[in-house]
């Protein structure tokens, strides 16, 4: 089992600061890779046109998702080692809905303005600026917004809130992100026929996720941890 | 030359999972690139308004050096690694990208505004679509979840009323 830098407190330390730098370079990376580093491709799904965002986030989101759990079940992760963002509902829910706004306009969230603008997008440069000051404003009216951020609900997860176990929820995650991959590949083929070296991949890639998926529900569940941070 | 194509979504997708995934065994917390920005607006604020930015309560919290934060420094690997990925691929290109109905004037306008209210938006979430939906969604936690969908109501609804700045003719 491995002590992570957080469960240690050397979030902080110069090490820690390195290791970062490098994850971020497989980030960015796999962003631009993907395509995402185009603010026309990063919001082509609001419009059922090129859902590659969609695609991009739900496949790191699931294939995160389902390693995590294999790390858990089989004892290489303390889940008692990693940081747990608070529910704050107010604030995640208006918060969400002004991001979504501010991406539809802008065209760029900040991992994927951050690539446009080392790849020379002048759009990603204004948008970061613009993020920039954003911020520096949250601070300045933060007495104001800050009931909003102050009702903490500590840390809280779904499949406890639905009473199943955690396995059985990344199933049906699962389920919904290969779903929404159908959907994706249908809507850019306007509803035609699936191109056929898509069909063949996304088969495989569909089977390969749903049998990970499948596979977690042969470990015995225990109770999930709720952890207090945050409060 | 000619430039590579894309990556296979999915394989790229699996790539930032992959990474997701040695984030929280090495560091213990998920990806992130808002609080980047954040820590950045404060190094502005305290540079500009010292006094004024260590008696402020938001920022006056992250101390004399709000730059020294792993965010910032995984803010600075996402741009090397999209460097390196872009130059790999020949996708190098100083431009604006807009859509032809919109002019070059008017696509700035939208992405300050839109960079302002993402900004805004991501502090008071305490994240964005890589720390709270990504991250915080794969650990199925009920806030980050809940973020997600919220993000994608502003989203859909607000890319419908300008829906004509990316119209040109192309799909849409």
């Amino acid at each position: 089992m491995m002590a992570t830098f957080y469960s240690q407190g050397l979030l902080e330390s110069s090490t820690a600061f390195l290791v970062s730098l490098g994850i971020g370079i497989f980030f960015g990376f796999a962003l631009e890779r993907g395509g995402l580093g185009n603010a026309r491709r990063v919001t082509g799904l609001f419009y059922f046109r090129d859902m590659v965002a969609i695609k991009v986030m739900f496949s790191a989101l699931i294939v995160g998702m389902l390693c995590i759990n294999y790390a858990k079940s089989l004892g290489w992760l303390n889940p008692e080692s990693l940081y747990y963002l608070p529910s704050i509902y107010p604030a995640q829910f208006l918060g969400g809905l002004l991001f979504g706004i501010g991406v539809a306009l802008g065209g760029w969230c900040p991992a994927t303005a951050a690539v446009g603008m080392s790849t020379g997008r002048l759009d990603a440069l204004i948008f970061l600026v613009g993020s920039v000051l954003g911020s520096i404003t949250f601070n300045e009216v933060y007495p104001w917004v800050a009931p909003l951020t102050q009702n903490s609900q500590g840390t809280q997860f779904a499949f406890d809130a639905m009473h199943i176990s955690e396995a059985t929820l990344v199933f049906l995650f699962t389920l919904l992100a290969l779903a929404l991959f159908w959907g994706s590949e249908r809507i850019e083929a306007h509803g035609q026929k699936i191109a056929f070296p898509n069909v063949r991949f996304l088969k495989r890639f569909s089977l390969a996720l749903l049998c990970a998926a499948a596979g977690l529900l042969v470990f015995p569940q225990k109770k999930s941890v709720v952890h207090a941070i945050g409060y | 030359m000619k430039r590579s194509p894309y990556m296979n979504p999915y394989l790229a997708g699996t790539l930032l999972g992959l990474t997701l995934v040695v984030a929280y065994l090495s560091l213990g917390a998920g990806l992130g690139a808002s609080s980047c920005l954040g820590r950045l607006g404060a190094a502005c604020s305290l540079l500009f308004a010292p006094a004024h930015t260590r008696a402020s309560e938001y920022f006056g919290a992250w101390g004399e050096h709000p730059l020294l934060y792993y965010i910032v420094f995984m803010f600075a690997g996402i741009c090397i690694g999209g460097l390196i990925s872009a130059l790999l691929a020949n996708r190098l290109e100083l431009k604006l990208e807009r859509g032809a109905s919109l002019s070059t004037g008017r696509r700035a306008i939208f992405a300050l505004f839109g960079g302002f209210i993402v900004g805004f938006a991501s502090r008071l979430a305490n994240g964005c679509t890589s720390g709270q939906a990504i991250s915080g969604g794969a650990l199925l936690l009920n806030g980050s979840l809940l973020f997600m969908v919220s993000l994608f109501i502003g989203g859909f609804v607000t890319a419908w009323l300008v829906r004509k700045q990316w119209n040109d003719g192309n799909v849409l």
